[in-house]
Parts: C-alpha cells; structure tokens; sequence
C-alpha cells in the first residue's frame, strides 16, 4: 500500500512540525513495515503550464522534431520538442530555463536543430514522475495556461510504501490508514464518509440479486447514464493514482480505482449496454469459461463465484472482470458494482487461478459489509461531475451480520500485556480505532468497526490497546521456570556423535533431504530393502528430486563431488540427519479441523500415519586423511580409517558392537562390514562398491559409513564404571602368530586376551606380513601384549605361564604356531 | 731432590712455599677462566690438576718434610686444589652449557613452514556445521533458564502444522506453492513448514508448567538463491505457565539477545500477525555492530541499528483451548527465528547457498568452536 502524504492530509491534520522521519516512526510503531520512503519527483524552479499554439514539423532530420510554439500564460515561446504524441491546443508541461529537473538538469535556451529553443516540454520520466518516457506529459485542457503545475503534478511529495499485514484488509485504503495517523498522533480523523452519503434507489436501474447467500453479504448496483464517454479524468485523480503506482485509463476506470484507494471498497464498472436481465452473483458452474479483462480465457470450478447477466458470466467477482462487459470509449450507460465477498473464497479462486488484482487483495482480507451504498454512491457522483450524466440510483441486496460485540476487563488487558494501563487508556486506544465501547465499572462491552472482521475475540482488542499505546512501552521481566532436566540422553548422545567425528577430522554438512528414485538404483539397494519404502512428494521443487530421502549416502556423495569439482580432492563430510520410510500400510490422515483437539483421531493414530522418522549417522572419506609434506608422509582414507573411526565412535559412548559380513551391495564385498550391537544391523563400513562411486561420478576409492542411531541410543551407557588400573612394573612381549591366511585377526586377538589370564592388561595387533618366510596360504599376525599384575613384579615364571596358554589357546582353535 | 732437613721450616722446599702455590693457584685459575671451550678446559685440567702440574709435583715434596710442616704443607696444597676444583666445575659446567645449546641451535627447523602451508595438515581436525553448533549455543541459553530441547517430526501431520495453530484452510501458506504434501495432497501430511508443531505437542503431551525451546529443520517451497533455501532451521520457544504476559516475553529475548550478541543488546516489538499469537509482534534485535550509535555505512543493520529476526507473541487462547489448556489460569508465549538468518547476519555471510551447498572451506572457516 502506497500513502502520499498529501493524501493523508485530507483526512488528519498533520502538523507542521511532524516530518517524514516522525510519520516513518509511527507507521513502524503501528505495525507497518516502512519499505521504501520516495519523494515524488523534484524540481527546482518554475514548473508551467503551456499551451500548445502551433506546431511545425521539421522534416529534414533523422527522427521526427517538431518546432512548437506555446503560450504560456501571456507570454509565448519556441520550444524544440523529440515527441509527438500531441496536438494543437493541448495543455503541457514547461520548464523555462533557468528551472533544474532532476538529475540536476538544468534547462537553458540554446540553439538546437536549426532554432531557438527556449525552454522544454517535459515528460513524466523527466520530471521523476514515473519511467514513462514514451512521449511528454499531456495535461487535462481544464489547466491553466501559465498556471503553476507543480502541485498538480504533486512534485516533492513525499509517498510511503507500506507493507499490510495480512489480517489488515482496512489499512489497504487511505481512509484505514489516516485514522492509524490521527489515533498515533492523537489528532482528530476526519473520516470521510462523513461527507458521503449512500446511494438511493431508483427507477430504469440495473437490478441485482445474490444467488450465493452464504458468500455474499452485500451487493450493490449503481446505474448512471449520459456519461460523456470522450470525457477525460481530472488531474487530481490521474496524480492520485499514479503516486499510488497504478495508471490512468479512462474516467470511468479511474474512478472506481480512485474510489477504492479512497474507501478500500473495490469496485467495478459494467457497459451496461452489453448486459442482459438481472446481475447475479451466484457459484460458477463446473468448466464455465470467462474471458477476462486481461484476454486469457479462464476456466472456473463450482466453488469459484461469479457475477452473470441472464445469459453468460460477465465478471470474476472480487477478482478481475470479464471483457464481454467492458467499458470502452463508447460507453454511456454504466453500472457500478460495489460488493462485499466471503473472503476465503475469493482467496481460493485468486489462488487457484494464480491471478490477483488490487480488488482480490482487499476482499481476501475482508471489507466493511456497509460501506459498498457509499463507495457506490461517492463513483457515481465523481462520474457525473467530470463526465456528466445522471445517477438513476442503485438497487442494494443485503445479508449483513449484526455488529460483533467483544467483552473485555481491565484486568484481562493488563495481564496480557503485563503494563499497569488505567481504564481511560483502554477506552481511549480502542476508540482510536473507530471502535464503540460501554463501560461499566473495569468491564468493557465493545462494539467492533464492520470494517475490522480481524477483531474476533478479547486479545484482537488486547492487540489494537497495545499497539496504540505503543509496544515500545512493554517492560521486560524473567519469568521464573521451573527447574529443568537439561537435555536428555538421546539429545546429549547425538551432540557428543558429532563432536566425536568432527574430531577425527570430518566435517559436517547439511543436505537437502530429497532424492529420487534413481539414488537408490544407483547405490544398487534392493525393492526389499527398508531403504526402498521411500516417501513421495507429491510436489516436490524438482520432479529430478521427488522422494524423501531414505538414506544419506546419496547427498554426501553428491556433496562430494561438489567439493572435488572446487579443487578439494581429499576430504572426510558426514552428515547427522533424519531419514524417511513409510510403514508397510500408511492411511491418509482424515480432516481435523481449526480449533479442535484431536478427538477424532487419537495422537498415537495420527503418529501411525505419518512417515518412520529415524536419524542416522554417515560419513563418507575420498583420499587423504592426512597430508604428506615437509613433516614426512600422511595417510590415506581405507576401508581401515573409517571402520577405526566407527570403532572408536562406540568406544566413546561406551556401547560395544561387533562386525560382520556385509549384507547391501552398496558396499565393496571384500572391503566393508556390517556393524552390530547386539543381534541387531545398525550399519555398515568400508569401501563404498565401486560401481555406486562410479554411478555419482567418482571415480576413486570411496570410503565410509552409514548407521542408524536410534537403534544405538539404548544402548549408551550412563552407569559407566572406571575399572582400576595396576602401577606395578610391566612386562611386554611381542607374539609373532602363523595362521590360515584367511583367519581373522580380530578372533585371535579375543582368544588371546580371554586365554591369558588377569594379568594380561592388553593385546594389540600391530604387524602383518604375508610371504615365502611364512609359507603359502598362511600369514604372521604380531601382537603386542603387555602384562602387570596388581600385586607385585612379574616373574619370569609368570610370563612363561600366560604365553604357554595363549599358545594352547590359539593352537587349538585356529592352529597357530609361532613363527620361528 | 734437596737433603733431609733437620729443623722445621717448610719454607726451604721452594715448591711448597706460599708464594709458590699461590702462584700456582692464580695460574691455574687463569688458564682455566681463559678456556673458551671444553677442550681448553680439558688441557687446563691436565696442565693444572694432573699428575704432572705444579701442585702434584709440590705434593710429592711434602714427604721430604719434617712431620710438624707435613700438616701445614699438605693443607696448603690440598686448599689450593679445592679452589682449583671449585673454579673448573664453575666454568665446566658453563662452557658445557654453551655447548648444548650450540649444538640444539644447530638442530633449528623452519617451523614458519607451518604458515607457508596453511591448508594441508599432519594432523586433521573436522568442523560442526555452524548451523548445529548456533543451534546448541541458542539452545543451551535457555537450558540455563530452565528451558528444556523438545522435538517433533519433520514430517508432519497437516493438523499439527496448521490446523491446531489457528491456521485455516484457506491461508495462503497452505497452498501446494507453499507447502510441500506428502503422498497427495489430500494426505493430511506435510514437510512442516516452521517448528510450530512442537508447540501443540509440546502443550499436548507434557505437564503444566511448559518452559521448551525447539530448534528443528524446517521446509517450504522456495527455489535456493542468496537469500532463500526450501530446507531451512528455525529455533521456536515456548513457555505456559500462569501470569505469563508480554513483559515476560520480552524480558526473555531481551536476556536471550543480550547472552546471544553481548552485553546491553536488547530487542524490540513491532506489532505484527501470525494466527497463533496474539497479541503478535515481529522481533528485531539491536544492531550488535553499531550498538546505540546507529552507522548510516553500517552493514549488518543496514544503517537503521535494529536487525529484523523473527516472530512472537502472547499465544493464542484459541490454539491453548484446542490444546485443552484451561485460559482462565493459563497463558503463555511463544517466539521463533530462523537460524540460517541468524548466522548470516552474525557472521556478515551474504549468500545463502555457501550454508547449504557442504563446500568444506564453508565449515573449515568456523571449525567446531563457533563463538
């Protein structure tokens, strides 16, 4: 919404000494959003109006020029002028030299094309006015030759474009907003309609008849004949609309925007010469087709409303008319429209056709049922006063709701809004906003304005007190709150996991949780797969991404490739976020309702029917984990790094979990594991199959892992207990072990530390060689064991015991020996 | 060799004399304080303390003496070595000091190399998305108020999103150009479109008094450019108690803002709409940069010293009676912001895609200690 600042000041008298910086305060501190403060084109020096005498076309250049002579009050002069969009005897605009447009442009007489050129004929553009520059500005031939027509013009003036909140449909007129600026400026608001009167009926008018009852609570029609259809719109109106960011089209046009900028009742104006019969409002009918005032052909659904005549639709109601009635520069005979719609169907309609207007904004946030006998009656006489006819009158049908009524107390407003405010300024505030109160005692019976349908219920009045009285106003204090339990246990762990990750030297990305069906055939993951029972968008942004994601893989590769296009070969991105499935058999979730608690549905069934919400943990590891370089060689990514990664991630939440073989083709057959904890697959490790790094377009080694957290947060241990370590001396001794070469190291290294005994403190592989030394099909696996007993030195007796039953041990379940 | 002496006068074997030692001392102190490295020192040694010096000679003399001179001799010659010893450990332990250090001063490394090669690393730490990380700074902000973290799901019924929200069927938000559906559109189910949910069933499922903060992923259908993303992050906050009013709500944020941006930061009410507060207001925080001197060059504020942030409000009776919450007793606010704006004007990012994008360098450059 756009407020000229002089238009406002027909409607309050603002002082002199409130500037602009003052109004933009108080329409922030009213709730509007100030988004830009223009000032309307300026102009130094004289502005005049002339009147063209003659013109004398000069032939002999490239572009049309013409030599005009123009009588600017007594005086007359020879101006040069590029455009030709005008004829003897229009009024235009003069600088004469010495006047500075801006831009800082400064005219002067100077010799051009072959003569004198005394000054110039501006256009909009060139006054600041608008981007028009398609020819220069013609006035409406009732100004005054010589006249001054800065003001005409409204140049210097400031305009303020506002932002309206949504529940806010009377703030999108000049009348809504001046009675803001009087009641922040406690000054008195001169409301216009004081001035107007309603229509009247009369006799040979066009009769209407609302045939949605439900949807329409007034509709009234104005009809006026003889209007002059050559008749032009006065200047006040063209500068009006245009300060508003709207064009002038014809009088008639322009009379029902300006009214509806004035009012905020929308408006629309019929040929009455192309309707037949009595104008209905009634539901469309299913299919129905209307051309509209824009020239596309729309189709309307059963719920949309329209207006017809007894033939055909003649209007979208509230939204844009039809081009079977419009006014055109024949038209004598006119009907008015001035209705009040349901505002939730105009909104539909609007939004289903994907189309808005200036009336379908402010009937989507609703009008003042009695103000359409008004805004007609105001049209149809600023019609006839510059275009002449009559006003036969108006035939009005009417369904409106008896005036709202709202009880408040003091006490109420004073605890919503925590400030000590007095009875008085209760009543004062609520007035501001053309609101009728009956006090008795601290209670308050409040007749709501027709125009605010926003008010419904005691905090809508707490809000309009507050507002007017100033929100700056409001005092902070703590509440108190009860003592909390901090995070819990589940929130503490997922915290701790990514702490825990990012410190083995990954970083942490946020992927759009979408991907598509593709994703999932290209890291080969089966139909049975739970990864497959994936949940669809059914708009999704890009019909390349429509599924919500059922594993985060696929974003962390894409990711990745991102970061090696960019010149980051080497890196470690994981990713802690929800994965989507749906359950086996999912319903829809039936219509609830505003302002119902879930009756009809329990929580637990509404629970039931949305997506399987899990989080998971991924990681994936291209190239070097660290880099070689002046302090000697770093290392690289493996299946190894990120399974130690994985191993030491349960290790510090304190949750055991073993490996075993992969069960997805995802991964590399030979080089991943699948993780457990418990009887229970929770994820898995490794080599990502290189045919998946392929199909995302990498063609090296990837490396990484995929685990399901939630089925980890039992498990996180919190009655972890320190277990004492000894301080005696130590012993160590390095175990070099020959077995089959396909014998798992990790199941030696168990036997071991369970065959030796309490005073084996630990055990860790640390070499394996494979070779001629050691024979074919077998390997050497070299642990390193360290031993202590709690009590005393060790003896060469105690050692010799331990590593003869390890040996026992691991000679008979796997057939070591020591290598020699 | 001199003939055994009857009488007792030391002074006759010269070697032993006083002056004789004493000249002894003063040239072995001399030569060993002149030594200017451990080999000098080493022959000072030899020259003076060794089999063959002056003073092991002169000892050799003491047997020829008679006994009563024998104690004195001996004694001065033992002293002599004393102050020999003593002055020899002084400059040994010196010149092997010196020594040390000469040679660790020749194992010096370039340890500039360290900056010369700022992006590679023998040892690599990872970095949390700032994202998460401002979202546990906000959060454990309110957990020292008591607050607790509750959660919801992000896919979410439609009736939680909207309809228990005062959000009717018709607003505009509801619409398949707003709101991602899922199966159909006719599902009742949604990608939520703002951490609101929580609220209802925060109010639904926990005991009176209610003091959560819930920051969450959040979804609507806006194309990624500078300034927007269609997954986004938002921190909402809700609290139910008794007497709650609007100078709670603002004494709240004010200490949120200041604990969040720094001290004397406060935030400000502009009257605003949402269909589950009222009253509503849009939530600015004071420009942290240019603080009470408003900056017309300032870039964070735009020159006007206060940074739009988010929403709040007084929640609406409607949306606690369709929780079963009783108004006579109870009231409550509610507020909420979005993160990714938040850290943009935080830490002057400008475009909104290196948030979304995963480009390591993004999260490299804050690491795992966002402050």
């Amino acid at each position: 919404m756009r407020v000229p600042v002089s238009w406002l000041r027909d409607y309050v008298r603002i002082n002199s000494n409130i500037d602009i910086e003052q109004l933009h305060q108080a329409f922030v501190s009213l709730g509007f959003e100030v988004e830009n403060v223009e000032t309307y084109g300026s102009v130094k020096g004289e502005l005049l109006c002339g009147e063209i005498v003659a013109i004398k076309n000069l032939d002999q250049f490239k572009k049309p020029i013409r030599y005009c002579t123009v009588k600017i009050g007594t005086q007359t002069r020879g101006i040069v002028c590029g455009a030709t969009n005008f004829t003897v005897g229009d009024k235009v605009v003069v600088a004469l030299p010495g006047t500075v447009l801006p831009g800082d442009f400064e005219i002067s007489a100077r010799k051009t094309y072959d003569h004198l050129s005394e000054g110039m004929i501006c256009s909009e553009r060139e006054l600041g006015i608008s981007d028009s520059h398609t020819g220069i500005l013609v006035l409406n031939r009732s100004v005054k030759s010589g006249s001054d027509v800065k003001k005409i013009l409204g140049l210097g003036e400031s305009v303020f474009e506002l932002s309206v909140l949504p529940d806010r449909g009377y703030a999108l007129s000049m009348r809504g907003i001046a009675r803001e600026i009087a009641g922040y400026f406690n000054l008195k608001f001169e409301d216009p309609i004081k001035q107007y009167s309603k229509i009247k009926p009369g006799t040979k008018i066009a009769k209407g008849k609302i045939s949605a009852p439900k949807k329409v609570s007034n509709f009234t029609l104005a009809t006026l004949s003889g209007v002059n259809p050559k008749a032009t719109t006065p200047e006040f109106i063209k500068l009006r609309l245009q300060q508003m960011g709207m064009r002038s089209i014809s009088l008639p046009v322009d009379v029902t925007n300006y009214v509806m900028l004035e009012l905020g009742q929308p408006l629309h104006a019929f040929d009455r010469k192309l309707v037949k019969g009595t104008i209905a409002v009634r539901f469309a009918r299913n299919g129905e087709k209307i051309k509209t005032l824009d020239n596309q052909n729309r189709s309307l659904i059963e719920s949309d409303l329209v207006i017809s005549d007894s033939v055909k639709a003649i209007s979208i109601a509230g939204i844009m008319g039809g081009a079977n009635s419009e006014i055109s520069e024949k038209t004598k005979e006119i009907v008015i429209e001035a209705a009040t719609f349901d505002a939730a169907t105009i909104s539909a309609t609007a939004r289903r056709l994907g189309l808005t207007s200036e009336a379908s904004k402010r009937f989507e946030r609703g009008c003042d049922p009695n103000l359409p006998e008004y805004a007609a009656k105001r049209a149809a006489q600023l019609l006839v006063e510059y275009g002449g006819g009559k006003i036969l009158g108006a035939h009005s049908q009417k369904n409106v709701a008896p005036t709202h009524k709202i009880k408040i107390t003091k006490e109420q407003v004073q605890a919503v809004t925590g400030l000590p405010l007095s009875n008085k300024q209760i009543s004062t505030n609520l007035e501001k906003i053309g609101a009728r109160l009956r006090a008795s005692g601290n209670a308050f019976t409040v007749s709501i304005p027709s125009w605010r349908n926003d008010l419904l219920n005691p905090n809508d009045l707490i809000e309009e007190i507050l507002r007017l009285h100033g929100y700056q106003f409001i005092k902070g204090r703590l509440p108190k709150a009860p003592s909390g339990f901090g995070l819990t246990k589940t929130q503490k762990t997922r915290r701790q996991v990514g702490q825990v990750i990012a410190g083995m030297g990954a970083h942490e990305v946020l992927t759009y949780p979408f991907m598509s069906q593709s994703d999932i055939a290209k890291c080969l993951i089966s139909e049975k797969d739970e990864r497959s029972r994936v949940v669809t968008i059914h708009n999704p942004l890009s019909e390349e991404k429509p599924l919500l994601r059922s594993f985060l893989i696929p974003g962390l590769l894409e990711v990745s490739a991102r970061n090696i296009a960019r010149g980051y070969e080497s890196h470690a991105l994981f990713e802690l976020g929800n994965v989507f499935f749906h359950h086996k058999d999912f319903k829809n979730i039936s219509k609830i309702g505003v302002g119902f608690p879930p009756k009809k549905l329990t929580q637990k069934e509404i629970d039931l029917a949305l997506p399987i919400e899990k989080t998971n943990l991924a990681l994936i590891a291209i190239g070097q984990a660290s880099d070689s370089g002046w302090w000697g060689e770093g290392y690289k990514h493996s299946s190894g790094s990120v399974g130690q990664m994985v191993y030491k991630l349960f290790n510090q939440l304190g949750i055991s979990i073993q490996f075993d073989d992969p069960l997805i083709e995802m991964w590399h057959p030979g080089r991943s594991q699948s993780i457990k904890s418990g009887d229970q697959i929770i994820g898995h490790f490794g080599q990502l199959h290189p045919q998946v790094a392929a199909n995302f377009g990498l063609n090296q080694e990837v490396f990484g892992f995929e685990i399901n957290l939630d089925a980890v947060y039992p498990f996180t241990r919190e009655d972890r207990r320190f277990k004492n370590f000894g301080k005696m001396p130590y012993a160590i001794e390095d175990l070099a072990l020959v077995v089959a070469i396909d014998q798992e190291a990790g199941v030696v290294q168990d036997a071991i530390m369970r065959s030796g005994g309490q005073m084996l403190e630990s055990v860790n592989l640390f070499d394996v060689f494979t070779g001629n030394q050691v024979g074919e099909g077998k390997k050497s696996l070299t642990f390193r064991l360290l031993m202590r007993a709690d009590d005393r030195t060790l003896t060469s007796e105690d050692l010799a015991k331990i590593r003869e039953r390890i040996l026992r041990r691991v000679n008979e379940d796997f057939g070591a020996r020591v290598r020699s | 060799m001199s003939a055994p002496n009857s009488n007792f006068d030391p002074v006759q074997v010269d070697a032993l004399s006083e002056k004789s030692i004493e000249a002894a001392l003063n040239s072995a102190i001399k030569d060993i304080k002149s030594s200017k490295n451990l080999e000098d020192l080493k022959l000072a040694k030899i020259n003076h303390l060794g089999d063959k010096s002056p003073l092991a000679l002169a000892n050799r003399e003491i047997g020829s003496l008679p006994p009563e001179a024998k104690a004195i001799a001996g004694k001065r010659v033992a002293w002599a070595k004393n102050k020999i010893s003593e002055v020899f450990n002084q400059v040994s332990t010196k010149l092997e000091t010196d020594y040390q250090n000469q040679l660790l001063k020749s194992q010096r490394e370039d340890l500039s190399q360290i900056l010369a090669s700022p992006d590679l690393s023998q040892i690599n730490f990872g970095s949390r998305h700032p994202l998460t990380q401002i979202a546990e700074i906000m959060s454990d902000i309110f957990i020292a108020m008591g607050y607790e973290v509750a959660e919801g799901p992000e896919a979410e019924a439609e009736w939680y999103n909207f309809d228990s929200l005062n959000i009717l069927p018709s607003h505009p938000s509801r619409s398949l150009q707003d709101t991602f559906y899922l199966d159909s559109a006719i599902s009742g189910k949604v990608l939520r479109t703002q951490t609101s949910p929580v609220q209802m069933r925060a109010m639904l499922n926990r005991q009176l008094p209610i003091y959560i903060v819930a920051p969450g992923r959040v979804y609507r259908k806006d194309e990624l450019d500078a300034t927007h993303t269609p997954v986004f992050h938002q921190i909402e906050g809700l609290a139910i108690d008794e007497g709650l009013s609007m100078a709670d709500l603002k004494g709240t944020l004010d200490h949120f803002a200041e604990s969040l941006f720094g001290k004397g930061v406060i935030t400000r009410f502009r009257p605003s709409f949402f269909p589950f507060t009222e009253p509503s207001a849009e939530l600015d925080v004071q420009c942290f940069i240019c603080k009470n001197q408003p900056n017309p060059e300032c870039r964070t504020c735009k020159g006007t010293g206060w940074i739009e942030w988010g929403g709040c409000g007084m929640v609406n009776p409607k949306v606690l009676q369709t929780a079963g919450i009783d108004t006579k007793k109870y009231s409550g606010f509610a507020f909420g912001m979005g993160l990714e704006r938040t850290l943009m004007f935080k830490y002057s990012i400008t475009d909104m895609r290196d948030i979304v994008e995963g480009d390591i360098r993004f999260s490299k450059q804050f690491g795992s200690v966002l402050r």
